[in-house]
Formats: C-alpha cells, sequence, structure tokens
C-alpha cells in the first residue's frame, strides 16, 4: 500500500502531490486576471469586427486595412478561379442547405459569398503580408485523404510563406478543442480546422470568437462562427454518383426496375445526409426503383452488411457506396459471391476504388482532391489575414471517374503516381 | 525483511530508490520539464488549467476506476454510461420534457442502475466483471445511439455549459476543474477514512479473508459498481457540457483512459493496493502528454507510442518497486 | 545389474528450511521391483522426501543420492524425470482439455521430429501404455476432463512407464477414490512391480500399506526410525513406531473451571463430504479434533463457521437452534474463525497490521461509515501489546511479517468482539516454538474468560496436551471422543488409522 511505506516518506510524497497541484493552480490565479491571451502579433483583424451573417450587408467594405506600408487595398489574387454560386455580396445560407436533408445546423459564416472552385488552383497561392502563425487542426491523420490534407497543407504553408503549427486530434473533439486553447495562448493569428465533432467544435469555435482569431473551417461545422468554409458540395457528389449509376444501368437492358442498395454510416453525419439527398434525388423519377439504406462503420462491416443485402434482394440492380469504406466492403463482398451483374458505383477516390473502377468491378466514383481544399483552405485564411475580400463558401470541384478517365484522375489525386504502378505493387 | 535497514546503503541506491518510490510524481516531472524546454507555453498558468480541465473528466471516470481495479475488477463501461447521460439529459431538456435539475436528478439514477446493473449481474450471475462489462459497454452504447438514432443532440439550457464545461469560477479555474477536486477530495475521503473504501482494499486484498471476516463481499461490489456508475454520470455530465451537446459517440476511449490513468499511479491491476493520489498523478500524466505532444504538433501516431510507452516504462518501476519491497 | 540391487540409494540426507529441521540424516534403499511404503503421521518429513526425490528441493550438502548406481544431483524436476523417477501427486497434473493419449506425450515431445503433431503416434503410444496397465477401458482419444480421478491416476501412471520409470512415488493415491477403484489401483502395482519397476508407495492408511507393501520405511520428526520387512511387523507395531516419542508435557493449558455447554452438535452432515457428527464444546474447554490429512477437520470447522451446506443434523449455540448461511451469520452469533491457512483466508497480505486487526472492528456502525482510524490504530495498538505482536511500526504490512507474529494478527482481529466460541484451525502451523507456546497461553487465557475453543490440530502433542477432549475423524466421519485422562498418541493414530468398519 502506499499509505504503508513510512509516515515521513508518505507525507514528503503527499506535500510533493500537493505542491503540484498548487504549482498548477496558483500562478493560473495570479496573471489570469490580466492576461488576455488574444495574440499580440495579430494584424489589425479586418474581418472581425465586419457584421456578423446578415444577408443585406456585404461587410468587407466597412473596414479599411490598416496596414502601414501598403497604401493599395490587399486583392485576393485567387479570384480568377472563382465561379460565384448566388449574390457574392449576400452571406452563403448554409443552415438552410443543410435543412433541405434534415440536418440541424446552426453556423454562422463571418464573411459574404459563396463559390465553386476547379481542383487546381491556376492562380498563385497569396503570399503572407507578415510572417503570420497559423495553427491547423485535422480531423484525423489516420488515412490517406488525412495525411495528405496535412501534407498539402504544410507544402501550402511554405507556398504562403506562414509559420504552421499542426494538431491531429484523431476524432477527439475535446482534443482538438484543447489544441485550440493552446493557438490562443501562443497568440496564433488564425487557424484551420477541420472539425472532429460537427457540434462539439463549438467550444473551441467559441474561445477563437472570443480571443478574435479568424477561422476558415475545412469541412463545415454545425455551430459557431467561422469566417469562411471550405467544403465539398456534397449534394453534387451524390448526384454525381447517383448520374454514373444511372447512366450504366441505362445502358444494359435490364430496365429501371429492382432495388439500390446504398451502404452510409450508422449515424447522422451532415456530409453522409447531403450526398444521401443527391443520389435518392437522381432515382425519384424512377417509381419501379427502390432504394435500400444498410450501415456500418469500417470496411469489415459493409462486407458483411452487403453480403446479407445480396441474398435479401435478389432483385438488387445496382449499388452504391457512399464513402470509400462501403465501397471498399461491397466491393470485396460482390468479389466474393462472384456477383458481377450488379452494377456499383461510389464516392471517394482511394485508390481500391480506382483500381476498382478501371477492372470493370465499379462503374464509376464521384471524386475530388484532398490537395485542393488544403489548398483552398490556406487561400482563403492568408487573404483574410492580408485584408482582402475572401468569399464565405468554397466549393471544391467534384470529378465523375469513370473507366475512361480513371488513369488520368489517379495521377490527378496522387501526383508522381500512376495507376498502373500501383496495380504492379510499385507504389504504395 | 523491509523493517531492517540496510546499514550498507550507496547514496546511488537510495537516489534509485526514491525515483522509483516517487515514480509518478518523477514522470511527471520529467515530462512538465520536457514540455516546457521545448515549448516554454506548456508551463503557462492558462495551459495548466487547460490541462487540468481536459483531465477534469478522466480523472473523475479514473477515480472511480480506481475503487473497481482495487477491488479487483474492472469497468469497461464508464464511457458508454458517460455517452448515454449527456444523451439522455440533452433529450430531457430539449424537448422540453422537463426542467433541467428534474431531468439531472432522473439521468444520475439512470446511471446509478446502469452502474448497479454491471454489479448485480457480475456478482448474482458470478461472471467476471470485464466480461460484464465488455458486453453492458457495447450494450449502454447502443441505448444511447438508439434514443438519439445516431445524431447529437444539442443541450438547449445555455447555462448548463457554463456550469460545468466552459465557465470559470473567478474568471479563472475552469468549472470541470473545481468539480474534478471536489470529486477528488470525496473520493479521497471515502476510500481512505470510510468503511466502504477498506472494505474494498480488503476484499481486493483477500476476498477470501474478507469473508471470513464477515464482509458482505456482493453488497460491497455492487455498491462499488453502482458507485462507478455515479461517477461515469458526472464524467458525462461534463462532457456533454464541454460539447455542448448530448453526444452518442461521446466517451469511447473514456474507460481505457481513466485505466491508464489507474495504472499510471500504481494501482494494481490485481486488486487491494490502490491510491487515490496516485491516480491523479496517473491522470496528470496523461493529461500532460495530450497537452505536450499537441503543443508539439505531434500526429496521433505518434502519440499513442509515445503514451504507451510511457505506460510500460511506469508498469515497470512498478514491477521494481514491489520487488525491491520485497 | 540384477533383480535384487538396490535402485536407489539415499545416504545421509538432511534438509534444512529456516529454522525447521524437516529431515535429519535419512538413509534409505530402495530394491529394483519392489513396493517400498513410506510411513509417518503429519510432518514427518515424507513431503520433504517425496520433494528431493522429486526434483523440487535440493538436499542440504552433505547427503548422497544414487540412482541405479550413479550419485545424482537434481536441479529441477526434470533432472528427476530424466533420472527415471516419476512422481504421481495427490493432486493429479494432467491438463484437462487435452485428450488422455496427448497427456501421455506431453513430455516426450523430443522424441517427436517436426512441427507438427502426430496424432496416430500418439493414440498408438497411449494405446499400448494403457494395454500393458490392462486398462483397455480407456479411450486415449477421450479428454481427460471426462475421466474419473481413478482413471486420470492410471493416465499418470502410463505417462511414467512410457517414459521408461525406473522408480514411480505415489503420494496418497487412494485418498480420493473409491474402494473398488483402490483395489483395481493395487492391481496396477503388482503389474508395475512385476515389470520391475519399483514403486515408492505414501499412504496412511495402514491396511493399504500391510496389503501391497515389500518393505515398510517409517518416518518421525524428520528422522527414519526403521526400514522393516512388512511381514515381520503388525500395525501396532507400525503405530508405535510412528508415535513412539516421549509425550512431555510441554504445553500445560490452564486449569480452568469447565461451564454450562456453548456449542452444541448433533448428527451434522454436508452432502457426502461429512456425516454423523456430534459434539458439545462447553465454557472453558479446549475441544480438539484429530485426524489425518483427508480426514475433513477443516470441512467440519467450515460447516460450523457458514462456509458449507449443512444438509442434515442440528447445531445449537448457548441451546438457541442456529442454522449459519454465511460467515456473517456466524459472527453475528459470536463466533470467530482462526483459519488454517493464513494466507489464503486469515489474512490480507498487502495491508497493514493495524488495518487486519480491525477487519471486524470496522465493521461496527458509525456516521456515514466514517472510520476514525487514529482511534483505530489505539485499539490495534493494545493488541500489539498484549499479543506481543513484534512489528518495527502498526503501519507495516503484514506480509512481511514472520508466521508466528501474522497468526497472533490474524488472531488479534477476533478478540474485541469477545467471541462465545473461537474455532481454531492447525493455529501454530509454520511458527517456531517460542511463537506456538505465547499462541497457547492465549487459548488458555480465552478459556479462562470462558471462550469455548474448538482446535483443530495434525501435531498430537499438542493436541493431546492442550485439548481437555479430542474427537478424531477420518474422511468426514467422527470416529470416536476421548477423553483427557485416557489421551495418547497411539490412541488418536489408531483411531485416525484403523479402517472403517
Amino acid at each position: 500500500m502506499k499509505q504503508n511505506k513510512g509516515n515521513s516518506l508518505k507525507k514528503i510524497g503527499r506535500l510533493a502531490s500537493l505542491l503540484l497541484i498548487l504549482a498548477l493552480l496558483v500562478p493560473a490565479c495570479a496573471p489570469a486576471a490580466t492576461q488576455a491571451p488574444a495574440a499580440p502579433t495579430q494584424p489589425a483583424a479586418p474581418v472581425a469586427t465586419s457584421a456578423p451573417a446578415e444577408a443585406t450587408t456585404a461587410p468587407v467594405e466597412a473596414t479599411t486595412a490598416p496596414v502601414v506600408d501598403e497604401p493599395a487595398a490587399p486583392v485576393n489574387p485567387n479570384v480568377p478561379d472563382f465561379t460565384y454560386v448566388g449574390d457574392p455580396g449576400t452571406v452563403y445560407d448554409l443552415n438552410g442547405w443543410y435543412g433541405d436533408v434534415g440536418v440541424d445546423a446552426n453556423v454562422t459564416i463571418r464573411s459574404a459569398g459563396a463559390v465553386k472552385v476547379a481542383d487546381e488552383m491556376t492562380t498563385p497561392m497569396p503570399k503572407a503580408n507578415e510572417k503570420y502563425t497559423i495553427g491547423f487542426s485535422v480531423y484525423y491523420t489516420v488515412d490517406e485523404v488525412g495525411s495528405m490534407i496535412l501534407e498539402t497543407m504544410k507544402a501550402a504553408a511554405k507556398d504562403a510563406g506562414v509559420e504552421l503549427l499542426v494538431n491531429d486530434a484523431n476524432y477527439d473533439q475535446n482534443a482538438q478543442n484543447q489544441a485550440i486553447e493552446q493557438w490562443i495562448l501562443q497568440g496564433v493569428d488564425g487557424v484551420i480546422l477541420a472539425p472532429c465533432d460537427f457540434t462539439g467544435v463549438k467550444t473551441a469555435l467559441d474561445a477563437l470568437e472570443a480571443a478574435n482569431i479568424p477561422v476558415v473551417a475545412l469541412n463545415a461545422p454545425l455551430a459557431g462562427s467561422v469566417d469562411a468554409l471550405v467544403i465539398g458540395d456534397t449534394v453534387e457528389q451524390g448526384t454525381v454518383a447517383g448520374e454514373l449509376l444511372e447512366k450504366a444501368l441505362l445502358d444494359t437492358d435490364k430496365g429501371m426496375e429492382g432495388s439500390i442498395v446504398y451502404q452510409t454510416l450508422p449515424f447522422v453525419h451532415p456530409n453522409a445526409a447531403t450526398r444521401a439527398k443527391g443520389f435518392i434525388d437522381v432515382f425519384s423519377k424512377y417509381p419501379n426503383i427502390k432504394i435500400v439504406e444498410l450501415t456500418g462503420i469500417s470496411p469489415e462491416d459493409h462486407y458483411k452488411a452487403f453480403e446479407g443485402a445480396m441474398k435479401a434482394n435478389p432483385d438488387m440492380i445496382g449499388a452504391w457506396g457512399l464513402y470509400s469504406s462501403a465501397t471498399i466492403g461491397m466491393m470485396n463482398a460482390m468479389l466474393a459471391e462472384g456477383k458481377t451483374d450488379i452494377l456499383l458505383s461510389s464516392v471517394d477516390q482511394d485508390k481500391p476504388i480506382l483500381k476498382g473502377i478501371y477492372d470493370g468491378v465499379i462503374v464509376g466514383t464521384s471524386a475530388y482532391s484532398s490537395i485542393a481544399p488544403a489548398n483552398w483552405c490556406m487561400s482563403e485564411m492568408v487573404n483574410l489575414l492580408n485584408g482582402a475580400d475572401i468569399p464565405g463558401v468554397v466549393f471544391y470541384a467534384t470529378m465523375a471517374v469513370t473507366k475512361d478517365n480513371v488513369e488520368e484522375a489517379f495521377a490527378h489525386y496522387y501526383p508522381g503516381k500512376t495507376l498502373k504502378d500501383y496495380m504492379e505493387g510499385k507504389v504504395q | 525483511m523491509q523493517t531492517q535497514a540496510n546499514p550498507v546503503q550507496t547514496p546511488k541506491t537510495t537516489f534509485m530508490k526514491l525515483i522509483i518510490k516517487y515514480r509518478t510524481i518523477m514522470i511527471l516531472l520529467v515530462l512538465v520539464v520536457i514540455f516546457t524546454s521545448l515549448k516554454p507555453v506548456f508551463i503557462h498558468p492558462s495551459n495548466l488549467l487547460s490541462i487540468m480541465k481536459n483531465m477534469s473528466y478522466v480523472l473523475i471516470a479514473g477515480l472511480g476506476m480506481t475503487f473497481i481495479i482495487t477491488l479487483g475488477g474492472l469497468d469497461l463501461s464508464v464511457g458508454s454510461i458517460a455517452a448515454f447521460v449527456g444523451v439522455g439529459f440533452a433529450m430531457l431538456v430539449r424537448g422540453g420534457l422537463m426542467p433541467a435539475i428534474p431531468a439531472g436528478l432522473l439521468v444520475m439514477l439512470a446511471a446509478l442502475f446502469l452502474g448497479f446493473f454491471n454489479g448485480f449481474v457480475s456478482v448474482k450471475g458470478k461472471i467476471e466483471p470485464f466480461l460484464v462489462t465488455l458486453a453492458t459497454m457495447n450494450i449502454f452504447r447502443g441505448l444511447a445511439l438508439t434514443l438519439t438514432t445516431g445524431r447529437p443532440v444539442p443541450i438547449v439550457i445555455p447555462y448548463f455549459a457554463n456550469l460545468f464545461g466552459n465557465g470559470r469560477v473567478f474568471g479563472i479555474i475552469p468549472t470541470p476543474v473545481i468539480i474534478s477536486m471536489v470529486v477528488f477530495a470525496v473520493s479521497w475521503f471515502l476510500f481512505t477514512h470510510t468503511k466502504f473504501g477498506f472494505y474494498v482494499r480488503s476484499i481486493g486484498g483477500n476476498p477470501e479473508a474478507a469473508r471470513v471476516a464477515g464482509i458482505d463481499i456482493s453488497l460491497v461490489k455492487i455498491a462499488a459498481y453502482t458507485l462507478s456508475g455515479l461517477y461515469a454520470f458526472i464524467s458525462g455530465l461534463i462532457l456533454a457540457a464541454l460539447m455542448n451537446s448530448g453526444l452518442p459517440g461521446a466517451g469511447t476511449d473514456l474507460a481505457l483512459d481513466s485505466i491508464s490513468g489507474v495504472i499510471l499511479g500504481g494501482t494494481a491491476i490485481s486488486g487491494g493496493v490502490g491510491s487515490i493520489w496516485g491516480t491523479l498523478g496517473g491522470c496528470l500524466i496523461i493529461a500532460a502528454l495530450n497537452s505536450g505532444m499537441a503543443l508539439l504538433g505531434a500526429q496521433f501516431h505518434v502519440q499513442i507510442l509515445v503514451k504507451g510507452l510511457v505506460i510500460i516504462l511506469a508498469v515497470l518501476m512498478d514491477n521494481a518497486f514491489k520487488s525491491r519491497q520485497k | 545389474m540384477t533383480l535384487s540391487e538396490n535402485i536407489l540409494e539415499l545416504r545421509n540426507i538432511s534438509k534444512t528450511f529456516p529454522g525447521v529441521v524437516a529431515l535429519k540424516n535419512v538413509s534409505m534403499e530402495v530394491r529394483n521391483g519392489e513396493v517400498h511404503a513410506l510411513l509417518g503421521e503429519n510432518g514427518a518429513g515424507k513431503s520433504t522426501l517425496i520433494k528431493i526425490l522429486s526434483g523440487y528441493h535440493q538436499p542440504d550438502p552433505g547427503g548422497e543420492m544414487i540412482v541405479a548406481g550413479k550419485a545424482v544431483t537434481y536441479k529441477s524436476p526434470k533432472d528427476a524425470i530424466d533420472a527415471s523417477i516419476h512422481t504421481i501427486y495427490q493432486e493429479l497434473t494432467l491438463c484437462p482439455d487435452m485428450t488422455v493419449a496427448e497427456n501421455i506425450v506431453l513430455d516426450k515431445q523430443s522424441q517427436f521430429k517436426g512441427f507438427l503433431q502426430r496424432k496416430n503416434e500418439y493414440t498408438a503410444i497411449a494405446a499400448k501404455a494403457l494395454k500393458d496397465l490392462g486398462q483397455n477401458e480407456i479411450n486415449p482419444n477421450w479428454k481427460v476432463r471426462d475421466l474419473s480421478i481413478a482413471q486420470q491416476q492410471v493416465v499418470e501412471i502410463a505417462k511414467a512407464i512410457t517414459s521408461n520409470a525406473k522408480i514411480v512415488l505415489m503420494d496418497e493415491p487412494t485418498s480420493s477414490i473409491s474402494q473398488n477403484d483402490a483395489d483395481k489401483l493395487m492391481d496396477i502395482i503388482r503389474g508395475l512391480k512385476a515389470h520391475g519397476v519399483a514403486v515408492i508407495y505414501i499412504s496412511h492408511r495402514l491396511h493399504e500399506i500391510g496389503g501391497i507393501a515389500d518393505r515398510i520405511t517409517v518416518l518421525r520428526d524428520g528422522v527414519l526410525v526403521s526400514t522393516v520387512n512388512n511381514s515381520d511387523v503388525t500395525e501396532n507395531d507400525l503405530i508405535t513406531m510412528m508415535v513412539g516419542r516421549e509425550l512431555t508435557n510441554v504445553y500445560p493449558k490452564r486449569d480452568v473451571p469447565i461451564g454450562d455447554v456453548v456449542l452444541k452438535v448433533e448428527n451434522l452432515a454436508s452432502g457426502e463430504i461429512l456425516s454423523g457428527i456430534s459434539f458439545e464444546v462447553h465454557k472453558g474447554e479446549i475441544f480438539g479434533i484429530g485426524g489425518l490429512v483427508g480426514s475433513r477437520r477443516t470441512e467440519l470447522l467450515e460447516a460450523l463457521f457458514g462456509m458449507r451446506p449443512i444438509t442434515e443434523g442440528k447445531i445449537f449455540l448457548n441451546a438457541e437452534e442456529f442454522n449459519p448461511e454465511n460467515p456473517r451469520q456466524a459472527i453475528k452469533h459470536k463466533m470467530a474463525f482462526v483459519t488454517e491457512d493464513r494466507k489464503k483466508s486469515g489474512l490480507v497480505l498487502c495491508l497493514p497490521v493495524h488495518e487486519n486487526i480491525n477487519m471486524l472492528n470496522a465493521q461496527k456502525p458509525t456516521f456515514l461509515g466514517y472510520l476514525n482510524w487514529s482511534k483505530l490504530k489505539e485499539s490495534a495498538n493494545r493488541h500489539q501489546k498484549s499479543l506481543n505482536i513484534r512489528i518495527s511500526r502498526i503501519e507495516q504490512v503484514v506480509s512481511s511479517l514472520s508466521g508466528g507474529n501474522q497468526q497472533k494478527v490474524a488472531l488479534a482481529k477476533w478478540l474485541d468482539f469477545s467471541p462465545d466460541v473461537i474455532i481454531f484451525d492447525e493455529p501454530t502451523r509454520g511458527i517456531d516454538i517460542g511463537a506456538k507456546t505465547e499462541i497457547y497461553t492465549i487459548m488458555g487465557d480465552l478459556a479462562a474468560r470462558g471462550t469455548a475453543i474448538v482446535m483443530v490440530s495434525s501435531e498430537l502433542p499438542e493436541l493431546i496436551s492442550v485439548a481437555d477432549r479430542i474427537m478424531v475423524m477420518q474422511e468426514g466421519h467422527m470416529k470416536g471422543i476421548i477423553s483427557k485422562e485416557d489421551s495418547t498418541q497411539e490412541r488418536v493414530i489408531s483411531l485416525a488409522t484403523q479402517k472403517t468398519p
């Protein structure tokens, strides 16, 4: 027992622990009253004072960038890449966009306008006016998409001339919130975050708002306030996947009759819900098609679920994996059963999916780059800090990948690698 | 024998002995020194408070777990109970079904019942607590997911988040820190100065001797698991307040994190030997690691690697300590 | 090597444990193909001798072990097996979920080449061995779990002979099998003997030894008394040899008045374990219970203390009927139990002395369950002084104490609630002479205060000098109660060993 190792030593031990607690507590109380954690190095934050998301104002003009040595108003060099959606002067109604599919969103976007962008930035990455320090918290890096986002962000930071602090939250919103608290303390100039939990991130967003630190979110939080969002048009992703399947079905002589199974996550995820809406809408015009939803998390879950589905739905004509784990599980279940007559479409551009398209097991996928979103986040953040005008929502592009363009798509999404090398095992 | 002091002790062995004896504090100090030298902001008071805030719900679950592990048991279901609590509370107050206080009490009773269920099934069914709580971990999580159909449920009471999550006492100390310190003090008292704590240690040390001495083993075990449900309730409230919502997926790592904290604190997984102070130290180690690694921008891959190594190191030191004691 | 030659010779084998001489200069021979019985009362040194022969203990330097003409020293049990000495323990050591054949070849894996199991070879080896033993009804492919204890014993023997054992040690092989199975075992032993295998047979059952042994070696207090031919001795001769010591009255009980009946047991039975037990214990009396290993004395105590279901008969405490379902109820009725195995059930070893002493005190009702440790420590200190428990401080962990001091701690926890009946199970096992005397003094004091004491002991001198009356048990039955005046070691031993009618 701890208690029995000698009275004096025990006391020392307790005293030491007590001191440690005090060491943690006391200094915390003393200076904190005077300490304002807002970044001292922050430039005069032009956006923070702007009016919030009221649709009627175009708030950016309201403030001028008081950067001393720069008389001309800063320019956003990326504007030529933008295709505006709706009124550039109005804050995009993202909450309504989510509301259409039954997702409760209460996000406040501080910048007006929404744009669609191409996969590749044709314009140069903006250069930072000062050596900004930017924190980037990524939800996870345990798969290729997460890792690529992190690597791209690092490269983009170098390109833009900013210092990047990174945090890998691994799906733990509390860890992400803690990292952000630390950045506030360190006085970062801006934070880019990909939320782990869409509502739990509000705590961090509130703290950033209170500290006057600009935020760009990659993927939309459902609560809280951000300066700008970089998101995929997930409804469009679903639509593209649906159209790929529809076209493939029409190309056969089966007729549009029977069931289509799609597999998604077992809980409500805004991206999943929007993708599902896009997909289902494509088939709403075919009254004889029945859509069946199944759920799972890991590829194994989806493998098992689809194996069952093939038995339960003998009239199955098509299937759709809403995200990569679903497709990968479903594809392997299909191969194991030798069912080649079921047409499968997908979202995501994981390498096994692209190989499946090449092999003819998958009719096509609705793909998007893992590189572009990171670059657009950096562009938004640096432009914002430079005092340039930025759009409040950036939708990055969706590409339909089929057998015809799969090799180009592979080279595009995985620069420096080819599908052929991958299939021969030369690259990972 | 321990009572006879060895007259020829070199200063070196004495030093090693001290290090091993106060291994928890030593590891903590080493971490503080390393992280501070790499990132001075680590030692900043606000960061230290942030560490303690983020530790709070793990510490609370860990304090409950200290009783359970000292008893020779294990409770894997605390994370699921915590999720159930958050979700249940959020749903009760959101639908306007109930005012906050009755809702809180109702959810607390439910959490107590879930803990009781663990203990009752394990004792009466004579099933290893590991197996029972492995099963209920899934059952309770399933309950939380079923109730919400997987959706996060926002908590509509504005002061709730302040009271249990992001509020600060005197504008400085986060409320979860205060709550966890109160729970810590109560736990310490319960563990060292009450019959219940004494029974827990006796049963964990030698159930047969406790039985012959007339201690009601079944009752104490069931009570301990019920208490663990209460700790999970407090932990769950804080989690929900920090997240502003009841998340059916909350606390997935809570059981393992709190067990790690307890083990780091020197409580023996075989039972009988436990320390509330140790659990505080162990949880601080984990929290300091989390914070330091985040400051360094380490990827998750590295984070878990280092965490695992520290646990092995602590357990090795523990064994060294025990073999020296003999 | 001729048949009459000695397969095993021991010369001056001694074994000293800290504070105890377990064996002193034992010299004996075992001949090829003989059945050699080893006899002695509890603590005579038989187990130590077995453990030396099977390689678990190393004898003190100076002695010599010669197996088949070669001097050997064992470092581990494996060395003993390599020297073809196989031991069949009371508690069998087979893997229950493996088949008979797998168990038989388990210790011979080095004979088989390659990585894969050779099931057919295994089965063939096992089948042949079982056939040699005349045990065709055991299928080599059965799981050991499904076999009876007697059949498992056969498998152990088969395991030994397939390893070319020259000597087979059997430790109380008939203690847990039926008479019928025991008879079969005797046939197997005769078969082994015919194959030239020497059997060293340890048993308390004199009649069994009379029926099977060629020669008998009697041990007493670690010393070899004599090796005799079976045909030359009677059972009574053997009893005298086993006991044969001067009974000096080293542990006199205080002379206290014997009062009313406190504990009364009527025709008590517990399933198949105990039956037909009746006795009374009076105020101020020390009631001894004697018997050999396996006589189920501890089981009787457990039944009295609510740890074993009572299926028949009645217990009365102070003339009130009492049927304890658990120790808590027994304690409520003012009974105390100082258990045999301090480590297993008497103490919480990882807790300090004062917490162990207060194991019962701490259960008294308090406000909100608060424990005032400084007060409790005081009472622990009091006991520590009055019982003369030698420790450096009261917070010392119990596991670091010597056996005698541990026993006093285990006893101390019962004293504050002044029990009417205290049950002692082997109160002086494993503790030194000085501490023993102290324990007897404490028991005497308790008796003087009017406590009724029930004491199980395997040490005959202790039983005879401390107890007022002695009940002798054999295999869960009561064999008789001996009054103080009539009690002799021979009386106890003969009641404990004689065949159940």
